[in-house]
C-alpha cells in the first residue's frame, strides 16, 4: 500500500469537540490495513501545501477562529478548486464547510467573508447556538444508516444539488427540513454534522478509505464501531 | 404590592415544593411571572458576591460562603446549585424582606455563564468571579467564544472583576472593568508540554497565531504568552506558590494555606475564593482561614464500598476538562484501582452525541490501572472511542446492561473510581447495579 500524507489545514485554529479524531480514525484503519499514513499540518500564515497530501482534512472551529483564516484559505482559492476538479479528497466537517460557498456572514452578522466559491451557497449567521441529533442515509449508498450532532450558528443557504447526506430525522442545511445536508461532489465530502464523525460511522469511513485508496483497499475490524452505531440508531 | 405578592406567592410554593422536589426553580418562576422586574427591585444592604464560569463555580461559591459564615457574617447562597433566573430568584425570595430589603451581610450566588446578562440587568454584583472558561457541554454552550460573549455583555461599571490571570479565554475579560487576577506558579504537577487533548487556547484569542507556555497546569490554564501580538499572562494579584500537593498545603502572597482537597483544581479555585474574599471586604488571613477547613460537597464526591471494594464515586459535567480532573485525581491515588465510566446520553435533551469524550485524555489510563469499564447508554461509543485511543481489548470491560456490571466487574481489581458523567442526579443507577 502506498504511503498516505492527510494535510489537516488549521489544525489547530478550527479545532473542536474532538474532530481530530477523523484524522486519527483514518490513520489507525490504514495502519490496520498494514499501511502508513502521516499528518500534515498548516496554520494561519503558513504555505499549504496541498500538492504534497492525498487527502485535506478541515475540522469545526470557533467562529472567530474561522472567520480570521478565511482570507488565507481564500488566498489558495484556485488551487483548491483545482485540487477538487483533479479529483483529491476533501473531507470537511462543521463550520468549515463555509469556507467552500460563496461567502459567509462573520460572528458580528455585520462582515461578509469569503469563501473559494466551489458551491453556489452563502452562510447566515444567527447568532443563537442550534442544535439537533442528524439521523441520515449516506447519498452515495443509501444503505449506509448514519448518525452526527449539528452544533452551529450559522445555516446555509441555497439550493443542493450534490447532498452528502439525505436526512431522515434532524438539521439539514438551513432553516428548513430539505432532507439534503452536505456535499458531496467529485471526492469532496463536506457536512455541518462536527465531532468525529467517521468514529461514529463505520460506513462512511470505509467509503472514504475506499476513494483514497481505490484498489489497496483492504479489510480491517470494526465490529465495534458498528454496534455502537446499531445501538444509536435502534434508541 | 405585586413584588410583595410575588415574594409570598414564591415562598409558599417554596414551602410545599419541597414536598415534590420543586422548591429550587418554580417559586422563582412564579415570582418572575407576577413580577417581571422582580430582580431590579431588591435592594441589597450587603455585598453581592457572583460566581460563573465552565468549571468549579459551585465549589467556589460554596467555599466563598464558608468564609464569610466563619467570620461570622450572614451569607444567603444558592446552594442548591440552580443557577439560572429562576433558581437565582428563588434564593432571593427566601432571603428578602417584603419591602425588598435584602438584609444579609453576602449574597453569594453561582450563576450560569449563559444567564448572566439576564441576572445582572437586575441587578449587578459588586463582586464577579470567572473561573475560567472552557469548551463545555456542547448542546448548551455552543463553543467558548459564545459563552465569553456574554459574559462580557453582562458586566456593569463598578462591577469587581476577579479573573483567572492563567487564562487566556476569560481573563480577556479583564479589559473590561476594574479587576484583580488570580493564579499560580509552577507546581510539581505543572507540565512544559500540553498533555491534554481539550486545549481552546492552541492559537491565541486576539491574533490566533501560535499560543505559547512556560508551563501548562492543565488544559489551557497556565503561564501564557504569544510571540506575535504580546498577549501573555498578566501580572497576578492573588498568587498561589509553594505548592505541596501530600501535605494539601501552599501560600497565597506568602500566607501559608492549606485544602482538603489536595488538586491543582482546587487550589486555584481557592485562591479565586481568596481573591473575591478579599475584594469583597475581608483580609486575605481570614480568607485562608476559611479555605482550610471548607470540604468538597459529598454530592460531587463520595467515598463508599461496593462490590466489597472501597469505591469513589465523582461526578463530572459532561465536558471534558471536568473528566480530566476526575482522571487526574482516580491518577493522583496511588493504590491499584479500576476505573468504572458511566456515560449517558446528553443530559436534558437526550441527545445522543457524544463528541466530547474525545476530547477527554482517557489516554493517560492506559498502563496505570487494572482495567477501564465502559458503562451507561453510550458504553460502546465509550469503548470505540478508547480502541481509538489505542487501548487494548484486554484492557476493557464493556457492560452491555447495566445489571450485569456487577458480575462484570469481577474480572477487574483494586479499587473501584466511578466517573460518572451522566451529570448529576442519574448516578443512581450505576450505584444500585453495584450494590
Amino acid at each position: 500500500m502506498k504511503d498516505i500524507t492527510i494535510l489537516h489545514l488549521y489544525s489547530d485554529t478550527l479545532d473542536l469537540y474532538g474532530d481530530y479524531f477523523n484524522v486519527k480514525c483514518i490513520q489507525n484503519r490504514i495502519r490496520d490495513m498494514g499501511g502508513a499514513c502521516r499528518v500534515l499540518t498548516a496554520e494561519l500564515d503558513d504555505p499549504i501545501p496541498l500538492e504534497n497530501a492525498d487527502l485535506v482534512y478541515m475540522g469545526h472551529g470557533k467562529a472567530r477562529n474561522l472567520a480570521a483564516v478565511a482570507g488565507h484559505f481564500c488566498s489558495c482559492k484556485d488551487r483548491v478548486l483545482q485540487a477538487v476538479e483533479d479529483g483529491k479528497v476533501f473531507f470537511v466537517t462543521g463550520n468549515s464547510r463555509l469556507l467552500f460557498g460563496k461567502s459567509f456572514e462573520g460572528p458580528d452578522g455585520k462582515d461578509l467573508l469569503p469563501g473559494v466559491g466551489l458551491f453556489d451557497y452563502t452562510g447566515l449567521e444567527t447568532g443563537k447556538v442550534f442544535t439537533s441529533d442528524v439521523f441520515s442515509r449516506c447519498s452515495f449508498d443509501e444503505s449506509i444508516r448514519t448518525y452526527g450532532f449539528i452544533n452551529r450558528t450559522q445555516h446555509i443557504l441555497g439550493e443542493n444539488s450534490c447532498p452528502l447526506f439525505l436526512v431522515d430525522k434532524g438539521a439539514c442545511d438551513g432553516t428548513e427540513q430539505t432532507g439534503r445536508e452536505g456535499n458531496h461532489y467529485k471526492n469532496y465530502f463536506g457536512t455541518w454534522q462536527m465531532g468525529p464523525i467517521l468514529a461514529r460511522n463505520p460506513g462512511l469511513l470505509r467509503y472514504l478509505l475506499s476513494t483514497l485508496l481505490g484498489d489497496e483497499m483492504g479489510d480491517y475490524d470494526d465490529t465495534f464501531a458498528r454496534k455502537a452505531l446499531e445501538r444509536t440508531l435502534a434508541e | 404590592m405585586r413584588f410583595a405578592l410575588a415574594v409570598l406567592l414564591g415562598r409558599l410554593v417554596r414551602f410545599f415544593g419541597k414536598f415534590v422536589d420543586r422548591a429550587t426553580n418554580l417559586p422563582g418562576e412564579i415570582a418572575l411571572k407576577l413580577c417581571p422586574d422582580f430582580l431590579s427591585r431588591l435592594k441589597f444592604d450587603g455585598k453581592v458576591i457572583a460566581v460563573t464560569g465552565s468549571n468549579g463555580k459551585t465549589t467556589t461559591t460554596n467555599m466563598i460562603a464558608h468564609i464569610l459564615r466563619r467570620q461570622g457574617h450572614t451569607v444567603a447562597i444558592n446552594t442548591e446549585g440552580s443557577n439560572l433566573t429562576p433558581g437565582i430568584a428563588t434564593t432571593l425570595l427566601c432571603a428578602c424582606r417584603l419591602n425588598g430589603h435584602v438584609p444579609q451581610d453576602f449574597v453569594v450566588l453561582e450563576v450560569d455563564e449563559r444567564y448572566t446578562p439576564i441576572i445582572f440587568a437586575g441587578f449587578a454584583p459588586d463582586v464577579f468571579v470567572v473561573n475560567n472558561l472552557f469548551r463545555d457541554q456542547v448542546v448548551r454552550n455552543g463553543h467558548p467564544d459564545i459563552v465569553y460573549d456574554k459574559i462580557a455583555s453582562a458586566i456593569r461599571p463598578g462591577m469587581k472583576l476577579v479573573v483567572n490571570g492563567n487564562d487566556p479565554i476569560s481573563q480577556r475579560l479583564a479589559d473590561q472593568s476594574e479587576h484583580v487576577c488570580f493564579g499560580m506558579e509552577r507546581t510539581s504537577r505543572s507540565s512544559d508540554r500540553q498533555i491534554f487533548l481539550t486545549d481552546d487556547c492552541k492559537v491565541c484569542p486576539r491574533c490566533f497565531h501560535k499560543m505559547r507556555y512556560h508551563f501548562y497546569h492543565y488544559n489551557h490554564i497556565g503561564d501564557f504568552y504569544c510571540e506575535h501580538c504580546g498577549f501573555k499572562t498578566p501580572k497576578i494579584d492573588f498568587l498561589a506558590t509553594d505548592v505541596d500537593f501530600e501535605q494539601g498545603t501552599f501560600r497565597i502572597n506568602g500566607q501559608p494555606a492549606s485544602v482538603t482537597y489536595k488538586t491543582t483544581f482546587h487550589i486555584i479555585n481557592s485562591t479565586a475564593a481568596a481573591a473575591a474574599c478579599v475584594c469583597a471586604g475581608l483580609t486575605l488571613q481570614q480568607a485562608i482561614e476559611g479555605i482550610a477547613t471548607f470540604q468538597v460537597s459529598s454530592v460531587r464526591y463520595d467515598e463508599m464500598q461496593l462490590c466489597g471494594r472501597k469505591a469513589v464515586l465523582m461526578l463530572t459535567k459532561q465536558n471534558s476538562a471536568s473528566l480530566d480532573q476526575s482522571i487526574s485525581y482516580a491518577l493522583e491515588q496511588p493504590e491499584e484501582k479500576t476505573v468504572v465510566l458511566y456515560v449517558n446520553n446528553v443530559l436534558y435533551t437526550g441527545f445522543r452525541d457524544i463528541s466530547w469524550l474525545y476530547d477527554v485524555t482517557f489516554e493517560r489510563l492506559r498502563g496505570k490501572v487494572d482495567k477501564v469499564v465502559c458503562s451507561g447508554d453510550r458504553a460502546y461509543d465509550l469503548a470505540v472511542r478508547l480502541r481509538e485511543g489505542g487501548f487494548a481489548d484486554s484492557e476493557l470491560v464493556v457492560v452491555d446492561s447495566l445489571p450485569n456490571i456487577k458480575q462484570q466487574m469481577q474480572q477487574t481489581k483494586g479499587a473501584i473510581y466511578i466517573l460518572a458523567a451522566s451529570a448529576f442526579g442519574n448516578e443512581d443507577g450505576i450505584l444500585e447495579a453495584l450494590k
